[in-house]
């Protein structure tokens, strides 16, 4: 079983390396500046399963973003994520780049079977 | 995920043990998570006109092991649809976000596609997303602009 795998795993990245075809850095075309609301999570059936805040500003030429999701528990879910919209190499182009994500500030546990994880790792400063 | 550094990393806490790998990142197309919807809306118009783009997704797998992986994804529109959320009938159009996953782990492993709504008309905003929690094979979830006691699912406006 163990050999099935890795051999899967081989010929899936052999796969990969050939359909892959070349695509450059997302060009901003809109650049995003401070929004805040109020998003919901529900199931897929439309279930409210949580409620949300949604935060996002500029700060040090860096897009913030911070979504909280809040269950009926008292669990707490966080997403914390930077962005880099700025000019590059070429003063003409915007590159959206992801420098950073996923802060989780407290345990989640979700109130629905499969879903039991959290994570904690802290992004650099 | 720390993309400067390249290094996902997550704690299941079921299994009581931590999950780090290196991964590569391409800078500029590489997201995850809200990522993808900033990533939309700098698309949003190439989208439209038919064009679909591949970028790097990081997400994380149990196959072959447990945890962090970059896999291409193609994104397309898939067309404008009306849904209900929070009381009102809103419009969007969707995009949907699928894997490229290698035939031979097809057999393995089922990557549902995500989807997400941007606002219509323009200026494109976020108005919803659908897929797996976590893992491919976790309960798909939904994220609402507005929230509401009931949501519904979105249906085609025809445009």
């Amino acid at each position: 079983m163990l050999a099935t795998r890795k051999l899967v795993t081989v010929f899936s990245i052999l796969a990969a390396g050939m359909i892959v075809a070349p695509v450059y850095a997302l060009k901003v075309t809109e650049l995003a500046a401070a929004s805040h609301g109020y998003p919901g999570l529900c199931d897929i059936n439309g279930k409210k399963l949580a409620d949300g805040e949604f935060r996002q500003w500029v700060e040090n030429n860096r897009l913030h973003v911070v979504i909280t999701y809040k269950f009926s528990a008292g669990e707490v879910y966080e997403e914390h994520s930077q962005f880099r919209q700025e000019p590059r190499a070429d003063p003409g182009k915007m590159v959206l780049e992801r420098i950073e994500t996923w802060k989780v500030a407290a345990r989640v546990r979700c109130g629905f079977s499969g879903w039991n994880r959290h994570r904690t790792h802290q992004p650099r400063s | 995920m720390d993309f400067l550094a390249g290094i996902a990393t997550a704690h299941i806490s079921q299994d009581h043990k931590d999950v780090s790998k290196r991964i590569k990142i391409e800078p500029g197309r590489t997201f995850a998570g809200f990522g993808f919807s900033l990533a939309l809306s700098n698309l949003r118009k190439r989208l439209l006109h038919g064009e679909q783009v591949q970028l790097k997704a990081v997400g994380f797998s149990d196959f072959p092991t447990l945890g962090p992986q970059v896999v291409t994804v193609t994104i397309s529109h898939g067309g404008l649809d009306r849904m209900k959320m929070s009381g009102r009938s809103v419009k969007g159009d969707r995009f949907i976000i699928h894997s490229e996953i290698p035939f031979i782990a097809n057999f393995f492993v089922n990557v549902p596609d995500t989807k997400v709504w941007l606002t219509n008309p323009a200026p494109a905003g976020f108005l919803r997303w659908e897929g797996p929690i976590v893992l491919p094979n976790d309960p798909l979830i939904r994220v609402d602009l507005l929230s509401g006691t009931k949501s519904g699912p979105a249906e085609s406006a025809g445009g």
